[in-house]
């Protein structure tokens, strides 16, 4: 029984784990998203949160480093700026402390690496497969972001090839939630391919101490380049050292010395030290630990009151800061009382509200106002934005069909509310002739919410030459697709 | 006895708990690709729900057998095999020439050193050929087309793995001849005769941190303030507060 209640204390989470799981719950405080399905869309992503943390999590609160690293190669050199300043700020004050303190991937896969099952040990083999993480950043943060960027289409390259964590954080909770049933239909080869890599480096990190960290994530790889002129982290005491090893055998991670590229600065070696060399960096050393033991609990139940105190004030913040869902707009025949006319509504089946928005051209915004629905003729939608890979990808499927179906289809591609310079760039650069009417919303994205857009991109709904809504798409589209539709609709 | 039959309760319980795992990622995997191969690429909720369903029984006997498993430790703990602790050989080799009389180095160590600058060189050869192989490729902006982003990166990593693939194996067949030849090094040098006088072991310490530090901290500040003032901050923003589907795997 003692034993038994020895092993219990020792269960107790250590100052670090709780520091993980406090912060992934602060990276996620948008408590309101997981509920309602959407994603948070307040100031407070402006900034970037320090670790892996995908936003388009419903949780997430503030934006992910390494999309937005990759995003910035795209939107321009203002934007590089501010990521570049934002991520070498954190790598000099904390380098890999984030993945081993801060990260809420790197909390998850600790959690699954708990699970009681026989351990590959790190060897030669893991030491130089840690080398592939710095091959990834090269590749899929640098030069396919950048080689697209002069293409003038953005693709965050990890993000939709690699990234579990966004799996995870983004795909699987927004498809998780009953009222995101819509996004099944866009599910296809790429869904498929993420989905089983992110099922493995799951299953992987039960096996393997920090799979995903090690060998795979180019954040870290980022970090770790800076860990020995962080601020914080750990150093070794280089006269006190009597070179023993333990500390490099203790560490699961693919060190070669404490505190190199690798160390994620866990601090699980400054106990094992035989001699007391290693030593936090940044952190003032006290000469007596024990001589003050009632200062100490004080000073550590305050943090903590002060800690959970912030936590509960963020949480309330975001639950009253996020909207509310909007009431689903029901379909005509059920309340009217008349059901051959449809009421004005964002389902299949209601009258398309009718949008006057402000047109966009190749100069930027212009001064004319448009009428979003032309009478007589079949509108499609489209909301896009220069940001958005699958968005600029479809564009010219639009640009097709509006200009083969002139006189009976009018396309109206309708820009995200914000960066519309870009978008005046953009058209100028490839749609300068076409009979795309591109319009942006300035009243922010009203109209794409009264039309039932729930913050995903692309967005399409097509409208018939009656103004009834025919058919909504929130995924990508291909020519044929649209022709389909134009066709059945033109019958 | 009693605790041998508990370690082997323990043994039993984590190797089918790791059969159980292994089988719910393959499960998953396959229902996925299920999904998508006979459902010719539609998912839906329903289509899910009934794979799933199907592999309902290994995907709930995981979870179980991870809780038995933890409260097992609790009762017996199970002792993990540690890490054998091993010398860091090149500072065991460093410290063997501070005793020993240097000028006897024999030819059979210099052979070693040899080895080991060979090895080096001929790491760096396949590093340097593989990477300038891929950076030909990836500097070729025709290689990265508009209309077919996807199609552009399979083909790209038809080249990036064979390189990866060979750096790798390359890699580790330098890393273990690296140590071996260490430790016959250290062997050899053991033997030598010792010197009058010792000489010190140089630590290397670090000089001009600080300054670096103040300079990429002032670099970083002039940077971000740069980005806030141009609007940088927005396009971060438009990014975090849309939903690109295809970013996160979605479609």
């Amino acid at each position: 029984m003692k034993a038994f209640l020895q092993k219990i204390a020792s269960l107790r989470p250590t100052k670090r784990k709780l520091m993980q799981l406090y912060f992934a719950l602060l990276f996620n405080a948008n408590a309101k998203g997981f509920v309602n399905g959407t994603i948070y869309q307040g100031p407070t992503k402006y900034a970037c949160v320090p670790g892996i943390n995908c936003y388009s999590c419903p949780g997430a609160v503030g934006a992910c480093p390494l999309g937005s690293l990759q995003g910035s190669f795209s939107a321009g050199k203002s934007t590089m700026f501010y990521v570049f300043g934002i991520l070498l700020l954190y790598s000099l004050i904390f380098g890999r402390m984030i993945c081993g303190w801060l990260c809420p991937f790197g909390f998850i896969q600790e959690l699954l690496y708990k699970i009681k099952t026989p351990k590959l040990k790190k060897s030669p083999v893991t030491r130089v497969l840690s080398f592939l993480k710095y091959v990834l950043l090269v590749f899929f943060v640098f030069i396919v972001p950048i080689a697209y960027a002069f293409k003038d289409t953005p693709l965050p390259a990890f993000c939709k090839y690699i990234c579990p964590a966004g799996t995870l954080e983004g795909g699987v909770m927004l498809l998780s939630n009953k009222l995101n049933e819509s996004y099944f239909a866009m599910l296809g080869p790429l869904f498929t391919w993420k989905f089983v890599l992110m099922v493995s480096f799951l299953i992987g990190c039960v096996f393997v101490f920090r799979l995903f960290c090690r060998f795979v994530c180019p954040l870290g790889a980022l970090y770790g380049l800076f860990n020995r002129i962080s601020l914080f982290g750990v150093k070794i005491d280089e006269p006190k050292c009597t070179h023993c090893n333990l500390c490099v055998n203790h560490c699961k991670m693919d060190i070669k010395k404490v505190g190199d590229a690798e160390c994620i600065a866990c601090g699980d070696c400054v106990s094992v030290c035989p001699t007391g060399a290693i030593k936090w960096k940044g952190v003032k050393q006290k000469e007596t630990p024990d001589a003050n033991k009632k200062a100490k609990t004080a000073t550590r139940a305050v943090s903590f009151v002060l800690m959970l105190a912030v936590l509960i004030g963020v949480y309330a913040y975001y639950w009253t800061a996020s909207p509310d869902l909007p009431q689903e707009e029901s379909s005509g025949s059920e309340e009217s009382s008349a059901p051959d006319t449809p009421t004005e509504g964002n389902q299949v089946g209601n009258l398309c509200y009718q949008g006057s928005l402000t047109a966009v051209g190749a100069g930027g915004i212009t001064n004319e106002k448009i009428d979003v629905i032309t009478e007589g003729k079949i509108t499609i939608i489209n909301f896009w934005g220069t940001w958005c890979t699958p968005c600029v990808g479809e564009l010219p499927y639009f640009d097709q069909i509006a200009s083969e179906y002139a006189d009976t289809v009018s396309v109206v591609a309708i820009h995200t509310n914000m960066v519309v310079n870009t978008a005046g760039e953009y058209i100028a650069a490839y749609y300068p002739d076409s009979k795309l009417v591109f319009a942006c919303d300035e009243a922010g994205e009203t109209y794409y919410k009264q039309l039932g857009g729930r913050g995903t991109y692309p967005y399409t709904v097509v409208v018939d030459q009656n103004g009834v809504i025919a058919r909504i798409f929130v995924e990508a589209l291909e020519y044929e697709d649209l022709q389909e539709v134009v066709e059945e609709l033109l019958k | 006895m009693k605790r041998i039959n508990i370690m082997t309760i323990q043994k039993i319980h984590r190797f089918f708990l790791s059969i159980s795992l292994a089988v719910t990622g393959i499960f998953l995997i396959i229902g996925c690709l299920m999904i998508y191969r006979f459902g010719a690429g539609t998912y839906s909720r329903e289509a899910v729900a009934d794979i799933f369903s199907a592999f309902a029984f290994p995907i709930c006997l995981s979870p179980i057998l991870a809780v038995i498993g933890w409260v097992l430790d609790c009762f017996f703990p199970y002792a993990d095999k540690k890490q054998k602790n091993k010398a860091d050989t090149a500072f065991l080799l460093a410290r063997a020439y501070g005793k020993k009389d240097t000028d006897a180095v024999s030819g059979e160590i210099l052979a070693e050193r040899k080895k080991r600058k060979l090895h080096t060189i001929v790491l760096a050869i396949v590093l340097a050929l593989t990477s300038i192989v891929f950076l030909i490729y990836a500097c070729n902006g025709s290689n990265f087309d508009r209309a077919e982003i996807n199609a552009s990166m399979i083909r790209a990593m038809w080249v990036l793995l064979p390189c990866l693939a060979v750096s790798f194996v390359c890699g580790v067949f330098v890393l273990y001849c690296r140590e071996k030849s260490l430790y016959r090094e250290l062997e050899l040098v053991r033997k030598l005769p010792d010197a009058e006088k010792q000489t010190e072991i140089v630590t290397k310490t670090d000089k001009n941190v600080t300054a670096v530090r103040i300079i990429l901290i002032a670099a970083a500040i002039v940077l971000l303030g740069i980005g806030l003032f141009t609007g940088g901050a927005a396009d971060v923003l438009t990014k975090a507060i849309n939903i690109c589907t295809e970013c996160i795997g979605l479609g």
